[in-house]
């Protein structure tokens, strides 16, 4: 237990330290995808008004888009920093010695995940502050509700940064295959409140549900059902398990083929 | 007790046998070469050793304990000054690759103190990584190996791109470590001058197979008695030459009255004497030839290609 204190501990502290050194690409990050939303937010707003949609649902539109790209970013910049770790571990030349520590890989890059998330969290909701500010659609945000379902479902996504990561492991630079998840990730967080069985197996999908009542519905605590919170746990952790052995599979063929730490 | 105990180890990759079957032992304590061209084998057999490549075969043991946990024995520092992470600093570096290995609190903080004031960084402490020279990079790199407290530190080129002075300074370093600090070293290098005066075994593998075990001082001593250096009175002829290397393929003409030649025993002396008698070729000096340690080597690694 002392001994995964003193992992976390350092990798938090590495986390922020990095961030806060490397300040640049952190801010450059935040305005990117900040104009990639408006972008976006400003063509949909254009669209709905030259379509003559009602003002109500245009509205409604466009609050769950504003919601969906703040879940769009926690998704992306947690499964990414799974794979990219890896990657700029492999060519750092620090592979190894995270590969000699007492926990096995995927343990360590898990706890990893969970500092970068709590970083990543600060720049998402820096860029829902900017994005909410810049379009005057203030979204009424139950934050223990939003918290639960980050949290609670989070594990599903370091599923598919596991999965990355572990094709980086064998093939190191996997920055295409990245690009193409992007897009796939942003059919997840389409806004909807479907409740079919497909929906909950989808990963992230059941957190996604109750973020999105938190943020559009103003969902509070009592609203929220067993069923849902039991939904979700399962979610997380059926594909965190998926996630874990494909993992452990694809470190063990980069061990056997002497890949880890090659770059 | 062995540190390292390696029996019959293999690792192909598809068709290439990258490790052919070797086996050796290394004491507690002592600091051990591991050399070899490049695509030798011994890059392989280090990451065999730490875990990080799975053998097709063979065995492998840490302090009489199998090598699966290597991580509670052997700490590793790969190609030279990678290893680190370049925007912390060296103190940030240290305590994070100890808090890896799951070591904490105020008596880490002292150990890393007492580190970076045996590597000379006390001053460096503080700024980044990056900013550092090669040399004191790779300073930080070796002591990061060390902070991690294992009894077995493995270097691959620690060296590696050094100047002079920092090559000294982390040759007394080494010594330091082994002798002070009881810590067994396997340093794998191209630095034969860094081997003959640090190392006090040393393994040559080639094409994956061991071609020399022994110690450097063994092996120095074997070489410079078999090498010597004959100095002739007067400068001798092309058509001398050829007959001199037909006589025996083991002269080596370094100019026109000096010829180097390395007898495989004392008895090779006098037919040789005679022969120079036989030819009129007036003696002026024959002495024994000081060697060092690249020149053991690349006889080994000569005989095998």
């Amino acid at each position: 237990m002392k001994q995964l204190y003193y992992i976390f501990k350092v990798s938090l502290d590495k986390s922020f330290k990095e961030t806060i050194r490397y300040r640049f690409n952190f801010i450059a990050e935040i305005v990117t995808l900040y104009i990639v939303f408006m972008a976006m937010f400003l063509g949909l707003k254009s669209f709905g008004v030259y379509m003559q949609v009602p003002s109500v649902v245009l509205d409604q539109t466009l609050e769950g888009f504003v919601a969906g790209y703040f879940v769009w970013t926690i998704i992306l910049f947690s499964y990414s920093d799974i794979a990219y770790g890896i990657t700029r571990d492999a060519m750092l030349g620090t592979l190894e010695q995270l590969s000699m520590a007492p926990i096995r890989l995927y343990k360590f890059l898990i706890i990893r995940a969970i500092c970068n998330l709590l970083i990543n969290l600060i720049a998402s909701c820096l860029i829902l502050i900017i994005i909410m500010f810049s379009t005057d659609y203030f979204l009424s945000i139950n934050i223990i509700i939003l918290i639960i379902g980050i949290l609670g479902g989070i594990f599903s996504v370091f599923c598919i940064g596991l999965i990355l990561g572990g094709l980086a492991l064998i093939y190191k630079k996997i920055q295409s295959f990245l690009n193409i998840i992007q897009f796939v990730v942003l059919g997840l967080v389409i806004p909807g409140s479907s409740t079919s069985t497909l929906s909950y197996l989808i990963p992230f999908r059941p957190s996604i549900l109750i973020i999105y009542k938190a943020m559009l519905n103003n969902y509070s605590l009592k609203d929220l059902s067993l069923q849902e919170i039991l939904y979700m746990l399962l979610n997380t952790i059926i594909y965190l398990i998926i996630g874990i052995i494909i993992f452990n599979r694809c470190e063990k063929v980069a061990k056997k083929k002497g890949l880890l730490g090659q770059y | 007790m062995n540190a390292i105990e390696v029996t019959n180890l293999v690792k192909h990759y598809r068709d290439v046998k990258a490790v052919d079957d070797i086996s050796f032992n290394i004491k507690q304590g002592t600091i051990c070469g591991i050399l070899g061209p490049n695509g030798s084998g011994k890059t392989t057999t280090i990451k065999c050793i730490c875990n990080l490549i799975v053998p097709d075969k063979g065995e492998i043991k840490l302090l009489g304990k199998d090598h699966h946990e290597a991580y509670k024995y052997i700490s590793a520092l790969f190609e030279g000054n990678r290893n680190l992470y370049w925007r912390l600093t060296p103190r940030e570096n240290l305590r994070y690759f100890a808090g890896l290995r799951g070591l904490g609190g105020k008596k880490l903080e002292n150990q890393i103190d007492e580190l970076l004031e045996l590597f000379n960084l006390q001053n460096k402490r503080n700024v980044m990584v990056n900013n550092l020279s090669r040399g004191m990079q790779q300073k930080v790199a070796i002591a990061m190996t060390l902070i991690c407290n294992t009894e077995i530190v493995l270097l691959d080129e620690p060296t590696l791109g050094l100047d002079v002075q920092t090559t000294i300074e982390i040759k007394n370093i080494l010594r330091s470590i082994a002798k002070d600090m009881h810590k067994t070293i396997l340093l794998s290098s191209h630095d034969m001058h860094l081997v003959q005066d640090v190392c006090e075994e040393v393994i040559v593998l080639n094409k994956g197979k061991i071609v020399v075990q022994d110690k450097v001082s063994n092996l120095l001593d074997m070489f410079s008695r078999m090498t010597y250096e004959i100095v002739l009175t007067e400068k001798i002829s092309d058509e001398l030459k050829m007959e001199l290397k037909s006589y025996n393929n083991r002269f080596d003409i370094i100019n026109d009255s000096i010829i180097e030649l390395d007898l495989s025993s004392y008895d090779d002396i006098f037919p040789l004497i005679d022969y120079f008698k036989e030819k009129d070729i007036t003696i002026k000096e024959f002495k024994q030839k000081e060697v060092n340690f690249e020149r053991i080597y690349l006889e080994y690694t000569k005989e095998v290609n």
